[in-house]
């Protein structure tokens, strides 16, 4: 099924997400959203208190001046003026306020949401190139829009209330007045909405591109390619591409500005006109004797505000429903399927019977060929099991099928006779302790990146001193300034950086650290030195006693540690054995293991 | 840490200055890159500003002339007017029409602006936050490689907001803003002056007693912000992580994703507590600041009231009031202006700020001296040492080593010894704390450092995976040929190949759909992934395609299979041929193909010599290459561990 929206989602279908979107502004700041509109309906009543306040001043004045009113009447008027004006500043301060925070809070709600999303869905979600661009556009165009619809609602609920007090107030006059402004903004209004829709189609539009953007710049100004760039002296060439992307955007952009620029003149034009009849109109009144000159001078601010509100209150209607556009992208991101990961059969004792691979094959979304082909193969319960095969052969879509990180396209997994996919995901991660070949440095302290392997157990201080023993990782704490509280990284804090095998030992003991049924440890060498690469081996045989075990690696004196070495090669098993057995069959193994093994014999040198 | 923020007030003469410096960067960088655009906002600002007063004098005249010609007309309840019966409309109607057309004349003005207004501002933000993202992007890659280590990079790196140079685009729109207020409220405060000049001396004061609040209320939010960069990016580093598709299988294996999420809600927490302590704490002076503007407005309509008994005419009286609720919204804009303009001038300077960070160049760049081919002496490190910024201990102590041109050294040690280091110094990537290091006799930290590197190629441990295509991936180690003209032409290139042959990625290329042109990364369109070693591939085949007098391979090997590496080791002979190499390995057997093997313990050196030498030696060497080669001597089995 696509995630991705549809744009030919019809003009009123679109009003369906309505109801969420009232229902997610009271889930993300109920308080905030409530608040928002108490203040913003008792503003809606400042325009006319003013427009009245001044009209009495006015009229009080041209007494004043006949004699017929003391001058503490003039004041009295002047100072309710004066009260109603800071009466209406200290509100704008605390709406603004009240606004800040309503803002923060609802976009975090949003992001928030958005990645906790991002947890439940399939990792399989995460292979299309269509699905970082919804996640692009809601992170990058959502976040923020909710937050003004707020704005927009209650600016539209404060304008219906000056609208209609004006409404009344203007018809006072002659009903005439408010129909013919009326009737002259409504056009430019709409135009606007027009605008909008442009706008949300070049989002959509230019959302790949903005990505790739984004890569550009943080290739340019991030750490991790630094060192390259420099060397490479690829800067100007990045810098370059970055700017014919950005130019060709840009272009897209500005011509849909020139386009919008002459709605405006249209719409503002004839906002104009109407403003001018409507000035005589009541230039007519005034001059036949209709109403007198200070209703005439409270009667041009009101036309003024009138149009202004009117005009702001379509306007407010369409950003309404174009922010509806917006929210359906987060909609169908989050109508995405979800697994619940406690969902299934509970899976609480320890494994009594192999893991049975039942003819599994597994292809990639988007991919055409299977990264694995019919593999039938059992994992008995504290086997010691090495996976070897080139680079590309699926050992490690292998493991990632086993911890039931993805699912298999055909075949099945049985565990304890229970197909795995029955089985409560979140029970079934908590047997794995694993290095991943791609592990994570967190920019956090040491300790966190060993802890995070368990939290549960994150206060077990023996726990962790045995597993940083064992990983080497108490060395690389030794060498750190505040051992194990020494924060990493660079990118938030001014944390220490460490070497590729340092962080490795890290992971190393971060999988440790987890009280796992099934080690799985994906090249956990690649980058360790010669003694750290010993003693993982060495661990590697005493933390698997008793525990079913994995190893991935391209270090073929290793696999002697496993009981049963499986080889791989473009998906399939093709050799199976001890490392006796497959030396002896002179197979696939056998060729790598000597030629690996003919730069450690000392005639070799 | 981080900028030094003025003391707005303690110090208001450096302050103008900084302003002054400020504005002028801004109004350089706006006539240099959108010229016209920004001519016409500031033209279209006066023209707009002078609407205002405009409108205001019609509408005096407007009802004076009714006024004159309807003279009996008297202040009586607008309800008794209307049953009135009219008076003679012909006459009035004469002198009426030309004020109307003034009105009208304004209006269109204000139209035209409205829309034109629109176009420029989305013109210069587009093209401004273009230009200041360049700058800040060109300046990013010229800076030295150590600024990476300090976390004050990245503050600064943030707060110009990568994108945010349309903030800057904002500035001619705000001062033209502030302009039209001014010129507003100016045309407002003549009529006023004539009425009486204290009124217009009193509103200036407000006026300016605003514009200084606000610009306190400013710069403390600002400050604010200021020192939430930390925050900011721990938040946005998290959202970034859960939202990898690299750390997602991870973080959903080990439940870590409510942690996460948490850690991530209670920065945000965190944050926004302070923003809305920061606001809370300005609001009361905006709000007194209001409040005293409105006074002053009282106490004029008090005076105003008291001229009354003098000459002044209705028709002015109604307009001054009128001009006196303009004069607050006037003042509001202003305000309101000054905000935003204080907002650019901070911003500007955290740019100028970033933008001042020292680039990388030798120490006498003009013509410097030139590196010539083939070395003849080699590369010499004189007691060089290293420490990385912020860090207490050295990474490299002492370090005395010669390189003949044509050798190969192999550089072992354990992890954190300093080797990558090492090859970082070498590379001319970083300079040494202390000692120096030469080339042919030449300090290399004179040496032009492009130049330098451009006789080097190397592949980093930590190699980047460009989410490019394929072909670009192994071009980027010679940028001719990506410059030469359409893709598609060179990506079957003779030398692209030969490179990739020569690493061994040949072989997975030709599988991917688009051979060379495939592009690489799940998250683009019609991307694929590559495993860890056939990107170490990719990564060997970008350094081999240089023709380099220096090839420095750090743990090239380190992912690739059993065939690769032996593959590898094969190619390594031909492609040190001539050239000085330097190969960084844990993989001891292959330090073997070193001449002479280099090793290193906690940022020294400790050993060196050939192999044999060195097992002779049976030091910390000869015990690393007995741990590896034990397991290819003799037969090891699972059980014996047991």
């Amino acid at each position: 099924m696509s995630s991705v929206p549809n744009t030919t989602t019809g003009s009123w279908q679109r009003l369906k997400y309505v109801p969420p979107t009232l229902r997610l502004l009271l889930a993300a700041d109920a308080r905030g959203t409530i608040l928002h509109f108490a203040i913003s309906a008792g503003m809606g009543l400042f325009p006319l208190a003013e427009v009245h306040v001044l009209r009495r001043l006015i009229e009080t004045a041209e007494l004043i001046v006949a004699g017929s009113a003391p001058v503490a009447d003039g004041l009295a008027w002047g100072l309710a003026l004066a009260l109603l004006a800071i009466l209406h500043a200290a509100v704008v301060h605390v709406r603004e306020i009240v606004d800040r925070r309503h803002q923060e809070v609802l976009g975090n709600h949003i992001e928030e949401h958005c990645l906790r999303q991002a947890q439940s869905m399939p990792l399989e979600w995460f292979e299309h190139d269509k699905h970082y661009d919804l996640l692009h556009l809601v992170r990058r165009r959502t976040v923020g829009r909710l937050g003004a619809t707020t704005n927009f609602l209650t600016r539209s609920v404060s304008d219906i209330v000056t609208m209609a007090s004006l409404l009344i107030y203007l018809g006072q006059f002659h009903w005439g007045l408010p129909l013919l402004l009326a009737l002259g903004t409504t056009p430019g209004a709409l135009l606007r909405e027009f605008i909008h829709r442009q706008r949300y189609l070049m989002d959509r539009a230019q959302a790949p591109d903005e990505r790739r953007f984004g890569v550009y710049i943080d290739l340019l100004t991030g750490r991790h390619a630094a060192a390259e760039i420099r060397l490479f002296n690829l800067g100007k060439w990045l810098l370059d591409q970055a700017g014919q992307l950005r130019r060709r955007l840009q272009k897209e952009r500005l011509q849909l500005s020139a386009r919008e620029a002459r709605l405006t003149v249209l719409s503002d034009g004839m906002n104009g006109l109407t403003h001018i009849a409507a000035l005589g109109l009541s230039v007519g009144l005034l001059v036949n004797g209709h109403i007198s000159i200070g209703a005439a001078a409270a009667l041009f601010a009101a036309i003024e505000t009138f149009q202004i509100t009117y005009f702001g209150l379509i306007w407010c209607g369409s950003m309404l429903y174009n922010s509806l556009r917006y929210l359906e992208d987060y909609f169908v991101l989050m109508d995405n399927p979800r697994i619940d990961l406690t969902a299934g059969r509970k899976l609480d004792q320890t494994l009594a019977t192999p893991i049975v691979l039942d003819n599994l094959s597994f292809t990639y979304p988007g991919a055409e060929r299977p990264a694995l082909s019919n593999l039938n193969l059992e994992l008995r319960p504290g086997e010691r099991v090495a996976l070897v095969g080139e680079n590309g052969a699926g050992k490690t879509t292998l493991v990632k099928l086993l911890m039931g990180l993805y699912r298999p396209t055909s075949g099945r997994i049985l565990v304890d006779g229970v197909d795995l996919s029955d089985i409560a995901p979140a029970d079934w991660h908590r047997k794995f302790g694993t290095v991943f070949q791609t592990y994570q440095r967190f920019q956090t302290t040491v300790e966190e990146n060993i802890t995070f392997g368990w939290l549960e157990g994150a206060d077990d201080k023996e726990h962790l001193q045995s597993v940083l023993t064992r990983s080497g990782a108490h060395e690389v704490a030794a060498e750190l300034p505040q051992g194990l509280s020494t924060l990493l990284g660079k990118e938030y804090h001014a944390g220490a950086e460490l070497s590729v095998g340092q962080w490795q030992k890290l992971a190393i003991a971060r999988a440790y650290f987890r009280p796992a049924e099934i080690l799985i440890l994906d090249e956990p060498a690649s980058a360790l030195d010669a003694k750290a690469e010993a003693a993982v081996y060495q661990h590697f045989a005493e933390l698997a006693h008793g525990r079913t075990a994995i190893l991935i690696s391209h270090r073929l004196a290793s696999c002697q540690i496993a009981g049963r070495i499986l080889v791989l090669r473009e998906g399939r098993l093709v050799e199976e054995g001890t490392h006796d057995a497959l030396l002896a069959s002179g197979g696939e193994y056998a060729e790598l293991y000597g030629l690996q093994a003919a730069a450690y014999r000392e005639e070799a040198g | 840490m981080g900028l030094v923020m003025p003391k707005w007030l303690s110090e208001p003469a450096a302050r103008l200055r900084a302003t002054t410096t400020g504005v002028g960067f801004i109004l350089g960088l706006l006539f240099k890159e959108v010229p016209v655009a920004a001519t016409l906002i500031t033209l279209q600002s006066f023209a707009a500003g002078a609407t205002t007063p405009l409108i205001v004098f019609a509408i005096s005249g407007l009802i004076d002339d009714v006024r004159r010609s309807v003279p009996d007309l008297t202040g009586i309840d607008f309800i008794d007017e209307l049953q009135r019966s009219p008076a003679n409309p012909t006459d009035v109607w004469p002198s009426i029409v030309p004020w109307l057309a003034i009105l009208l004349v304004a209006f269109i003005i204000r139209s035209l602006d409205g829309a034109l207004g629109d176009y420029l501002s989305q013109l210069t933000g587009l093209r401004l936050g273009a230009a200041v993202q360049h700058m800040v992007c060109a300046k990013a890659v010229a800076l030295p490689l150590s600024v990476f280590e300090r976390e004050e990079y990245y503050t600064k790196l943030e707060v110009t907001g990568k994108e945010g140079g349309s903030i800057l685009s904002d500035f001619l729109e705000n001062v033209s803003w502030l302009v039209t207020s001014l010129v507003g409220a100016a045309g407002l405060m003549v009529l006023y002056f004539r009425a009486h000049w204290l009124i217009g001396v009193a509103l200036v004061a407000v006026m300016g007693l605003r514009a200084v609040v606000q610009s306190f209320t400013e710069h403390h939010l600002l400050e604010v912000f200021y020192q939430n960069s930390p925050r900011r990016r721990e938040k946005q580093y998290w959202s970034r992580l859960l939202t990898s598709r690299e750390a997602i299988p991870e973080i959903r294996l080990s439940g870590l994703a409510d942690f996460l999420l948490l850690r991530r809600s209670k920065v945000f927490q965190r944050f926004l507590a302070e923003i809305v302590a920061a606001q809370r704490k300005v609001a009361l002076p905006g709000l007194g600041s209001v409040a005293a503007q409105e006074a002053v407005a009282f106490i004029i309509v008090f005076a105003l009231l008291i001229a009354l008994v003098g000459n002044i005419t209705l028709g002015s009286l109604v307009a001054l009031l009128y001009g006196l609720t303009r004069f607050r919204d006037l003042a509001d804009n202003v305000a309101w202006g000054l905000r935003n303009i204080y907002e650019e001038l901070q911003y500007s300077e955290y740019l100028r700020d970033f933008l001042a960070l020292e680039a990388e160049t030798p120490d006498s760049p003009e013509n410097g001296p030139q590196i010539q081919r083939p070395l003849r002496e080699g590369i010499q490190f004189r007691d060089v040492s290293f420490t990385y910024p912020g860090a207490e201990r050295p990474a490299l102590t002492n370090i005395n080593l010669q390189i003949r041109p044509g050798e190969r050294i192999a550089l072992v040690g354990e992890n954190g010894a300093g080797k990558t280091t090492l090859v970082r110094l070498l590379l001319g990537l970083y300079r040494p704390t202390q000692g120096a290091i030469f080339v042919d006799g030449i300090d290399l930290s004179t040496l032009d450092p492009d130049g330098w590197r451009r006789v080097a190629t190397a592949v980093f441990q930590d190699f980047v995976r460009y989410p490019t295509t394929v072909f670009e991936n192994i071009a980027f180690g010679d940028t001719a040929l990506l410059a030469a003209s359409p893709q598609a032409a060179v990506a079957t290139h003779p030398r692209i190949a030969a490179a990739a042959a020569q690493s061994g990625a040949d072989g997975f290329v030709a599988a991917l759909s688009a051979d060379y042109a495939t592009p690489l990364g799940k998250e683009w369109p019609g991307g694929m992934e590559l495993s860890s070693g056939q990107w170490q591939r990719l990564a060997l085949a970008r350094a081999y395609l240089r023709d380099a007098q220096i090839v420095a391979l750090d743990e090239p090997t380190a992912a690739l299979d059993p065939r690769a590496e032996v593959e590898f080791y094969r190619q390594f002979t031909q492609v040190a041929a001539g050239r000085t190499a330097i190969l960084v390995s844990h993989r001891l057997g292959a330090a073997r193909l070193g001449d002479r093997i280099v090793v290193l313990a906690h940022g020294r050196i400790v050993e060196e010599g050939n192999h044999e030498a060195l097992l002779h030696r049976d030091g910390v060497y000869a015990h690393m290459y007995g741990l590896q080669a034990r397991w290819y001597a003799a037969p090891h089995h699972a059980e014996d561990d047991s």
